[in-house]
């Protein structure tokens, strides 16, 4: 399979099924596209069926992230070994530029909750996530990226803030990270901290990536829909991550209430002034 | 910052069962330890060690209503896939009928599946022996057909073969032809009409009878869509016998000993030339073998 060789990425889309076909008969001009790991992973015993082969299609033209949320690095359940197993076989198949997924723990005790749960953030966390990741790196054979989410509860026996948590989890396993801006905004209303403070709290050579998205407004707090255009407040946060962070590839994430491919488009210029230090 | 130990596995355990509660995380919180939920008491009941005072929400927030965020999206999404991987079931049920088949689904059948695409899995069997729904005959059927659908879609890829080879095969090797189907065919056996489950109204009337005997049909996946369609006793019998590697001379003499309504040879051997056709044009094959060359033809 002919893929398109790595370049400088700058602002990319997540790829979704309803844009399958404008992306392949059109090629519009995007930097880069992220796609969901688990809907090209298939089944259990089963392949990807057709949209790992709309996967590999659009693999030729453009470079792609895998992009993860069944990793569930932080449960106290065994590593799942077939997701893994799986998940080996699409990086194989995509040759992407680098796979991603979340602190956090999606299940526990066998049963999956397909969401993305919040840890607290204790020495013990720590050494429990410090080990796992370095599982999984060297079982991957490869560097991992894992993303901050968004939280709508906190705990109390926490020994040290989410950014700290996330640097000596990048210090101690190698990994970098993905950071969501739009989920350190959703987190600083929602828990009550300064969302500036969390951004010059990161290490700055463990940067990969970032997400931009929507939310939407929930009794007392926001909640982390993806289903809006990104709001002016984290447009704003945005830019500082940028000032910090010059350079580092940005995705714009849509996934609910989907709109055409020219309203990401439109997300995906102003990001990119914003990249480039225009705005 | 104030610490309370709670071990991480104590704590995760407690906010599953806080957000799967199928009551609500209201009624949990109040109510943790319920005697009348006989059925599945481990979905209502409070694990032994509680993280409730752990947990924060800033502001004015209540914790009870930041756990029913999570609650609320746990239900939402599953239902969403649900709703779309049983999409001939819901119209069926109607919104409020199908919620109520989820809810008692997931309490027997909480996801214990990477991929949410696969928390149906077990739906058909659930609706078999739910007596919530017993007087709809069919309804375990029609999801077991959904989800067949689903595991043709991710069915394996094999190679399919160049029909050009066909014009390579001398003719003293035909009797000895084996083929193999692509993976993805599959032989759906129903009572009933189950090509007219398609036909279901969007508000959900629907008049089936089932027969006598179960009707076959064929499901394969082709250019990355599931087709179907009605199959009948001798398709059936030599798809078996060919994916038992017969050759076509012992396929040919299987349906000659079966019961058909054909019964001269030459019917025989045109009828099984008409499915080879189809089966070619249908993208339903992936090999071809045959025995004088002892080599694989695709």
């Amino acid at each position: 399979m002919g893929r398109v060789m790595s370049r400088e990425l700058s602002i990319g889309l997540g790829l979704r099924a309803q844009h399958y076909s404008h992306v392949l008969d059109t090629r519009p001009d995007i930097s880069w596209f992220e796609a969901i790991s688990e809907n090209y992973i298939g089944i259990e015993n089963g392949s990807g069926g057709r949209p790992l082969k709309i996967l590999e299609k659009i693999r030729e033209n453009y470079p792609v992230v895998l992009h993860g949320v069944s990793l569930s690095i932080g449960s106290t359940d065994e590593l799942n070994f077939e997701y893994l197993k799986r998940l080996s076989r699409l990086i194989e198949t995509i040759q992407p530029e680098w796979v991603s997924d979340h602190v956090c723990w999606t299940g526990v005790s066998g049963e999956n909750l397909h969401d993305l749960l919040p840890l607290p953030y204790t020495e013990e966390t720590l050494k429990h996530l410090t080990d796992r990741i370095l599982k999984v790196q060297d079982y991957l054979k490869r560097k991992m990226t894992f993303e901050n989410v968004s939280a709508y509860i906190s705990f109390d026996h926490s020994e040290m803030t989410e950014w700290d948590f996330l640097s000596a989890l990048a210090q101690r396993t190698g990994c970098d990270l993905l950071l969501d801006v739009n989920n350190v905004y959703v987190s600083s209303i929602n828990q009550g901290f300064e969302a500036e403070t969390f951004l010059l709290g990161l290490p700055k050579d463990h940067i990969k990536q970032m997400h931009l998205a929507g939310h939407s407004i929930g009794e007392n707090c926001l909640i982390d829909t993806h289903d809006a255009p990104v709001c002016e407040d984290v447009w704003r946060l945005y830019r500082k991550a940028i000032d910090l962070f010059p350079k580092t590839p940005t995705l714009i994430e849509w996934d609910d209430k989907i709109p055409e491919f020219s309203r990401l488009e439109e997300e995906a210029h102003l990001a990119k002034q914003i990249w480039m230090g225009l705005k | 910052m104030k610490k309370s130990a709670i071990a991480l596995r104590d704590l995760q355990q407690w906010m599953k069962w806080v957000i799967t509660d199928p009551r609500g995380v209201d009624e949990a919180l109040r109510s943790p330890n319920p005697t009348a939920n006989a059925k599945y008491p481990e979905r209502y009941t409070e694990p032994e060690i509680s993280a409730c005072g752990v947990l924060l929400a800033a502001g004015n927030s209540k914790v009870e209503d930041r756990l029913g965020i999570y609650a609320e999206g746990y239900f939402a999404r599953i239902l969403e896939s649900l709703e779309a991987d049983f999409e001939r079931v819901r119209i069926i049920l109607g919104e409020f009928r199908f919620q109520k088949l989820v809810v008692d689904y997931l309490k027997a059948f909480p996801s214990r599946t990477i991929n949410i695409g696969e928390v149906g899995k077990y739906l058909a069997g659930f609706i078999t022996d739910y007596e919530e729904l017993k007087e709809i005959k069919f309804l375990s059927e029609l999801a077991a057909l959904e989800w067949k659908m689903i595991e043709v879609f991710y069915s394996n890829d094999s190679k399919l073969f160049d029909p050009a080879i066909l014009n390579q095969i001398p003719d003293e090797a035909w009797e000895t032809l084996r083929l193999d189907f692509d993976s993805s065919v599959v032989v759906f056996d129903s009572i009933w009409p189950i090509d007219l489950f398609w036909e279901i109204a969007e508000d959900g009337n629907y008049e089936f009878s089932q027969s006598s005997t179960p009707r076959s049909f064929i499901l394969w996946r082709k250019d990355g869509i599931v087709h179907f369609r009605k199959s009948n006793a001798i398709e059936k019998l030599l798809i078996s016998r060919f994916r038992e590697q017969d050759t076509l001379s012992n396929c040919l003499d299987a349906i000659s000993n079966s019961e058909s309504e054909s019964s001269s040879s030459e019917d025989k051997g045109a009828l099984v030339m008409e499915f080879f056709s189809n089966w070619v044009a249908e993208k339903m094959l992936s090999e071809l073998k045959i025995q004088s060359s002892i080599k694989n033809i695709r």
